[in-house]
Formats: C-alpha cells, sequence, structure tokens
C-alpha cells in the first residue's frame, strides 16, 4: 500500500512541474521578462488566496486540521510553477462550473498545501 | 489520508476519460458568431520531405507573412538530426529569429476563429496512438462546421480535408499546441494582454529594438492600461539611452498602478540615471512598500545605491 501510494504521489506530482523562464537583467532595471514573471506569479497567488477564502474549501481545509492562515502561508511558500499549476487548475475548475471538477481541485489544493513540505 | 489519495487518483483518472471531443462538439452543438465556414486560398505550400513537417510548416507559415527564408537555412534552424524531427520550441524559436511575434491558440473555437480572421494556425498533432505516438506538425487554414471538417497543408497533401474530431483528438494528444504568427504591431483578436506580452518580451529578448517598440505600443493602445506594456517600453527607451521619454513611460505606469513595486523600482533606476536623487529615493521607497518579501530581498541589491 505504501508503494501505491508513493507511485500516486509521483504521478500526481509530475503533472504539476511546469518550466521555469530565464530571467534576464540590464544595468539594474528589472527586464520585462522578470516583470511579466513577477506579475503572473502575484496574480496566480491573488487567485489562490481568494479560492481558500470560498466556504466549501475552508470546510474541506478545517477537515484536515489546518487554518486559512497556516494555509495562506503555505500557498506563499509555494514554487513559481506550484503556483502557477494550482492557480490554472482553479481557473479551470471555477470556469467550467461543473462541480466534480471543484471537488477534484479543492482536494488538489488541500492535497498541495498539506503535503507540499514533506516531499 | 490514503483514502483521500486514492479519491483524487481515481478523480484524476475520470478526469482525463471524459468527453473526448470538447471543443467540436461545443461547436456544433450551440454555434458561435464566426463564419460557418472560412478557407484561406492563398497560403502557399510545400510537400515536405521525410520527417521534414516541422520546418516545411514554418515556412509555409513564414511565407503566408511575407517572410521568405531559404527552406535548407530554416531546416537547419529548426531540424534536430539525431531526433529526427523538429522540437516545438524550436519553431518558436526560430519564428522569433525571422522577428514575428508567436502567439498562442488556446481551443477549437479560437483556432477557427483565427482562420476566419486570416491567420493560418501551425499545429502539432499525434497521428498514431497515445501509447504508440506518430507526432506531426501541419498548418490549419481552413474549416467547415457544416462536415464538421478543417482543412491542412500537411505532409505531401496541399488542402487535405479532415474529419474536425479526428483532428482535435490528434491535436489534444499533441498536448494542445497550437500558434499563429503575427509581425509585430499585430494584435490576435482570441489571444489575451498577457500570451502578446509574453511574445513581445520573447522577442525583446533578442534585441530587435524597433520591433519591441512596435509591438508594445500596439498593445497599450489595445489594452491602455497595460502594465507589461509600458515596462517594457520603459526597458526599451532606457536601452536606447532615451532616459527621458524612458521616465515618462514609467511615471504613467506608476500613475495608473500606484501599487506596483516593479513599475516603482524601474522609475527609481532611471531617475537615478537621471541625477534626480530625491525623486529616485522616493520611487524606490514606493517600490521597497509594496515589495513582496522575495521581491523585497532582490530590491535590497539594485536599489541600494539610491536608498542609501
Amino acid at each position: 500500500m505504501k508503494i501505491f501510494v508513493r507511485l500516486m504521489l509521483c504521478f500526481m506530482i509530475s503533472t504539476t512541474m511546469v518550466e521555469l523562464p530565464v530571467m534576464q537583467a540590464h544595468a539594474g532595471m528589472i527586464s520585462t521578462t522578470e516583470a511579466l514573471h513577477e506579475m503572473n506569479r502575484a496574480q496566480g497567488e491573488a487567485d489562490i488566496q481568494e479560492f481558500l477564502k470560498r466556504d466549501d474549501v475552508q470546510k474541506q481545509l478545517m477537515k484536515v486540521g489546518l487554518s486559512q492562515e497556516e494555509a495562506q502561508k503555505r500557498v506563499a511558500s509555494l514554487s513559481d510553477a506550484e503556483v502557477k499549476k494550482l492557480s490554472t487548475d482553479i481557473q479551470k475548475a471555477t470556469a467550467g462550473g461543473d462541480i466534480g471538477g471543484i471537488l477534484v481541485t479543492v482536494l488538489l489544493v488541500v492535497l498541495i498545501i498539506y503535503l507540499i513540505k514533506r516531499i | 489520508m490514503q483514502r483521500l489519495l486514492f479519491l483524487i487518483f481515481l478523480a484524476q483518472l475520470l478526469v482525463s476519460c471524459a468527453t473526448r471531443t470538447p471543443g467540436t462538439d461545443k461547436l456544433v452543438d450551440s454555434p458561435v458568431d464566426i463564419p460557418a465556414k472560412a478557407h484561406i486560398l492563398d497560403v502557399p505550400f510545400n510537400a515536405q520531405e521525410e520527417n521534414h513537417c516541422g520546418p516545411s510548416t514554418l515556412w509555409m507559415a513564414l511565407k503566408y507573412k511575407d517572410k521568405s527564408i531559404d527552406l535548407g537555412e530554416l531546416t537547419k534552424q529548426t531540424y534536430t538530426k539525431d531526433l529526427e524531427g523538429t522540437l516545438k520550441s524550436d519553431m518558436l524559436g526560430a519564428a522569433r529569429r525571422q522577428v514575428m511575434l508567436t502567439i498562442p491558440v488556446k481551443d477549437m473555437e479560437a483556432m477557427l476563429r483565427e482562420v476566419s480572421d486570416q491567420n493560418p494556425v501551425m499545429v502539432f498533432q499525434n497521428l498514431g496512438l497515445e501509447e504508440m505516438p506518430k507526432w506531426h506538425f501541419s498548418l490549419l487554414h481552413g474549416y467547415d462546421l457544416g462536415g464538421p471538417d478543417v482543412i491542412l497543408h500537411s505532409g505531401k497533401t496541399k488542402d487535405e480535408k479532415m474529419d474536425m474530431r479526428l483532428f482535435e483528438r490528434s491535436w489534444i494528444l499533441g498536448d494542445k499546441w497550437a500558434y499563429i504568427l503575427l509581425n509585430p504591431g499585430e494584435i490576435s483578436k482570441t489571444a489575451s494582454e498577457k500570451d502578446h506580452l509574453e511574445a513581445a518580451a520573447a522577442l525583446e529578448n533578442l534585441h530587435y529594438m524597433s520591433a519591441d517598440y512596435v509591438s508594445y505600443e500596439a498593445i497599450l493602445e489595445r489594452w491602455p492600461k497595460s502594465l507589461g506594456a509600458m515596462i517594457g517600453l520603459g526597458n526599451i527607451y532606457y536601452a536606447n539611452k532615451n532616459l527621458k521619454k524612458s521616465e515618462s513611460m514609467l511615471e504613467k505606469a506608476t500613475e495608473l498602478h500606484p501599487s506596483s513595486p516593479l513599475a516603482w523600482h524601474n522609475r527609481a533606476i532611471v531617475e537615478k540615471d537621471l541625477k534626480q536623487s530625491a525623486e529616485a529615493k522616493a520611487s524606490a521607497k514606493k517600490a521597497m512598500e509594496f515589495a513582496d518579501p522575495v521581491l523585497k530581498q532582490k530590491f535590497e541589491e539594485s536599489l541600494s545605491g539610491i536608498l542609501r
């Protein structure tokens, strides 16, 4: 069973990995590429924080014994790739308005936030 | 915990097994405001050699935009011999080397919309099975919702007609890769502000000064509050040593986005170079005020000379 759980974890983690952009800067200025990267991350984090404020998400978080404050701290410590993946998932689920999708995402949010520090 | 994991695993499997051609189904079931059919007739055709679908597709897409490049040279820039094929990233890189914006197209509806707007779409397909892929680049330049079919320049076949659902499946199996090429200054009707900015910034990294200027200007005209475009223009003017113009652009950026640490940061740097030390210090303080911890750390270094 342990191996099975590990395999599933690997499967899920591998689907959350995306590429990181290359940074480039000239003479003290923040380059446009870097600025866009920062803006995307800020937007992604804002989207996730917004999602964490939903009632159903809060309930899920409480169920696994995670305070909203701690959840927010964990979001802040996600890598750029994780923020991007998570916010994209949330966008997709909430845009489609399909309950199954939202449920999956809720569970994913909880899972990622819950396990991120132990992998 | 294990039960939770198992549930999520099952849910992911279920999601991936859901309807196979959502885009076409939606277009057929609930029509949108695009023409029932379209076909861009003047897209040049090249019959590809074995395994050379990448350079061939890109050559046609470039030629349509009046970029004539020798196919042999383009092959050198895109084809990787040992892979017997072309990487997706090399398709985009080679297009940028011809000073073109590479704009992603996100779904079936957007692809058809681009075609009806006279933009052929480069697509990546898997013509084999999921387990035994047969990768292929082709150029989508026509469709008929009545079929529903799409029309492609594909391989050795000009104007190949393909069932739209079959096409969509092959495109989804190819990981939904679809791009149009635009000249700097052109704007796509389906792509977002962010997509345009990413494309323009990728070109900026290759240092085509005048092209970038035109791209960001066009984005700013379409999205007048675009922070990315204003930061981009600020950077271009700065790189061109036009500090005055750079400053006024970033001033505008901070007026429209008063809590953007990035805009304040770059404004501070330009003001420092203009020897306006009081203004530079004020801007740097603003930048620090709105920066998150990660940015703050970065700024402490780049702004240290100003804040001291």
